[in-house]
């Protein structure tokens, strides 16, 4: 279980607007500039920020907040809620990454694991993707990073002071998104590791991650794995990180669609090894952009 | 000088801040109204007034009688010209809002105030114009407007704007809005200010080095490095100096680039659409973010020939190209941490689209 359990007040709001819908609060905590990007859409102001909280009421019906945990650094500031569906015994995961003076909130990348809300709510994928924002337009720069040294790569363990056991732990997690590096998952996950990975309400461990990676990542080629912002705090460590990779489009021989795929992860290291993980990236507002 | 207190960047203000009177400094804005704290307050003050309130009648107490506009689309010069556009563009997006990110500003050796105002403007496509029948969908786009202002009057103006991100939200083709423009008659002062402005900077020595010994660089030196190692040199391994490796980067048209790689295969791809690349910086200003962090306003203008890369497109190759932009970055301790750099690409386009059709006789 997460050892840092939120009753900070930025935690209370936003968790309250989740599970209970209380979007004035909220909305105290933001700046007439603020920009909210969910499910791939970046929205400004009152009424465009406010659809988008509406979006998680309307897919995911009334809410409990199961859980919530919490950690910041000196200008960002990491949220991650786990919610229960009325009706339902399964959790989905929904993470904000903040840029925040204290006061307010400037930037906010919301996550919402929609695969997992769909499965939890019985909603089929095609229902839930025709209910999602039209995303950005997004032009992914290609630097065919297959081949090229990898010499310009920055690792998550470098964005932030980390512990040497941390440090150690965050290269050796990297490696497998990077590298595929999966003897990794015996060397720095604990065998009991407590694991959340997208798309899924249960919790797994480490031969679920396996299969995971082996299964589905595999699919994603041409991966380039950028770490964008990492939060360390106590024994938790938190990555703002995206993929982009191709995806087959569907169809036989047509073209591959280069996307970009956003994730929040947070970890908890002890002793050199990660316990626990929780993955949260939207896939179904990936596949809106994935022409079929 | 006047300054803003750089604990308090605009990055953090609240609207009600943002427009409160603040200490003046009336020695350093001479000339301006008394309730303008300094020209960060009047560039804000101005474009609320005039876009918030809707009181486009204000461009006529803010604006020059004499005011040339300078954009990739259209030259301007008159205050009327800039009443009717501001009208029209009102009432084709009637809720649009101008969220003002940055006003980046120097006062130069002449007297004169320049402000860089980096706005994000969201609106709603309700109303028709040239991109057709309203769609009724909401969209956003950043643009860069700016302007020399003395006597408490904008005297000239550079406007950009990301204009394809804007229309790909209204499900429109770029292209074809652009090949549709170039339908249109520029008139005879843009056509000279656009070749007058080609030929200047065509004339930039783009292959010769700054000859920088200094690791530590002004702000305004190390912008003309970021111009000229990596668009005239086309010197791409320099971004690991100049970017931090999870530096941020949008370009226009929905380009978002993160770290190094990424950003540098931004830059790699874009010139490559580009032959015999000239880039002028034409103007720079900075001010602090806070105690390590600089922001700086970068106005170029870059010339080439365009190079066709598809069958779709070989009809335009050889043709010249010009860009009007604006770069925002934000410097901490020596590198960018986030930039912005906005031109038009339609109007871009446009242009090229007129010139082909000028060349081929169909004018």
């Amino acid at each position: 279980m997460p050892e840092t359990v939120a009753d900070t007040p930025g935690a209370q709001v936003f968790g309250n607007l989740w599970a209970n819908g209380d979007f004035n609060e909220a909305r105290k905590r933001l700046l007439h500039t603020t920009s909210w990007v969910q499910h791939g859409r970046t929205a400004f102001g009152d009424e465009l920020i406010a659809r988008q909280w509406m979006r998680w009421q309307t897919l995911a019906g009334p809410s409990r907040l199961v859980e919530t945990l919490d950690l910041q650094s000196k200008d960002q500031r990491v949220l991650l809620f786990t919610l229960r569906p009325e009706g339902t015994d399964a959790e989905v995961r929904l993470a904000l990454w903040t840029w925040t003076n204290g006061v307010h909130f400037r930037q906010v990348h919301c996550l919402v694991d929609t695969q997992a809300l769909g499965r939890a709510r019985g909603l089929a994928d095609e229902d839930l993707i025709a209910a999602l924002p039209t995303p950005d337009p997004l032009i992914i720069s290609e630097y065919d990073q297959a081949t090229h040294p990898h010499h310009v790569d920055v690792r998550p363990s470098q964005l932030a002071r980390l512990d040497g056991g941390q440090g150690a732990a965050l290269d050796g997690w990297w490696q497998l998104w990077t590298e595929s590096q999966l003897a990794n998952l015996d060397e720095y996950w604990t065998a009991d590791a407590d694991i959340r990975l997208p798309g899924t309400t249960e919790a797994t461990d480490r031969s679920g991650l396996r299969r995971f990676f082996t299964q589905e990542v595999a699919l994603w080629q041409r991966r380039a794995c950028q770490p964008e912002a990492v939060i360390a705090q106590g024994s938790s460590v938190g990555v703002l990180w995206h993929i982009d990779c191709d995806l087959a489009t569907g169809n036989d021989g047509a073209p591959l669609r280069r996307v970009r795929i956003p994730v929040i992860s947070i970890l908890g290291i002890d002793g050199g090894r990660i316990t626990r993980e929780t993955m949260v990236c939207d896939l179904l507002a990936v596949e809106k952009n994935r022409p079929q | 000088m006047a300054s803003r207190n750089p604990n308090e960047p605009l990055h953090w203000q609240t609207l009600e801040s943002m427009l409160a009177p603040k200490a003046h400094d009336r020695n350093t804005l001479s000339g301006f109204d008394d309730e303008f704290a300094d020209i960060t307050d009047y560039i804000l003050k101005i474009t609320h007034r005039i876009w918030e309130q809707k009181n486009v009648g204000l461009c006529y107490d803010y604006y020059a009688d004499t005011c040339p506009v300078y954009t990739l689309g259209a030259y301007s010069d008159s205050v009327e010209d800039v009443v009717q556009a501001t009208t029209q563009m009102m009432a084709t997006f009637p809720d649009r809002t101008l969220l003002g990110d940055n006003v980046i500003w120097s006062q130069d050796e002449d007297g004169t105030w320049y402000s860089s105002h980096r706005l994000t403007s969201t609106m709603t496509h309700a109303g028709p114009s040239d991109l057709g029948p309203p769609t009724g969908l909401s969209g956003w786009l950043i643009n860069v407007a700016d302007c020399v202002c003395e006597n408490n009057r904008i005297v000239r103006e550079w406007l950009v704007r990301d204009y394809s991100f804007l229309v790909k939200q209204f499900g429109i083709d770029p292209l074809a809005l652009a090949r549709q423009r170039a339908q249109q008659e520029p008139g005879d002062d843009f056509r000279r200010w656009w070749q007058e402005e080609y030929d200047r900077v065509s004339q930039v020595d783009h292959r010769k080095p700054l000859g920088d010994t200094d690791s530590i660089l002004s702000p305004a030196r190390f912008a003309e490095h970021w111009l000229h190692d990596l668009l005239n040199r086309k010197r791409f391994g320099r971004v690991s100096d100049l970017y931090w490796p999870n530096a941020r980067q949008r370009w226009p048209g929905g380009r978002q680039a993160i770290g190094h790689r990424a950003i540098t295969g931004t830059l790699i791809q874009w010139l490559s659409g580009l032959e015999q690349v000239r880039a002028s910086c034409d103007h720079i200003a900075s001010i602090p973010f806070n105690e390590h962090t600089a922001d700086i306003a970068l106005r170029w203008t870059l010339t080439g020939r365009y190079a066709a890369k598809t069958p779709q497109d070989a009809h335009l190759h050889g043709l010249p190209v010009m860009v009007l932009a604006v770069t925002h970055l934000r410097v901490r301790e020596g590198r960018i941490e986030e930039e912005w750099t906005v031109f038009d690409e339609v109007a871009l386009m446009a242009n090229l689209y007129r010139q082909e059709r000028e060349r081929s006789g169909h004018a």
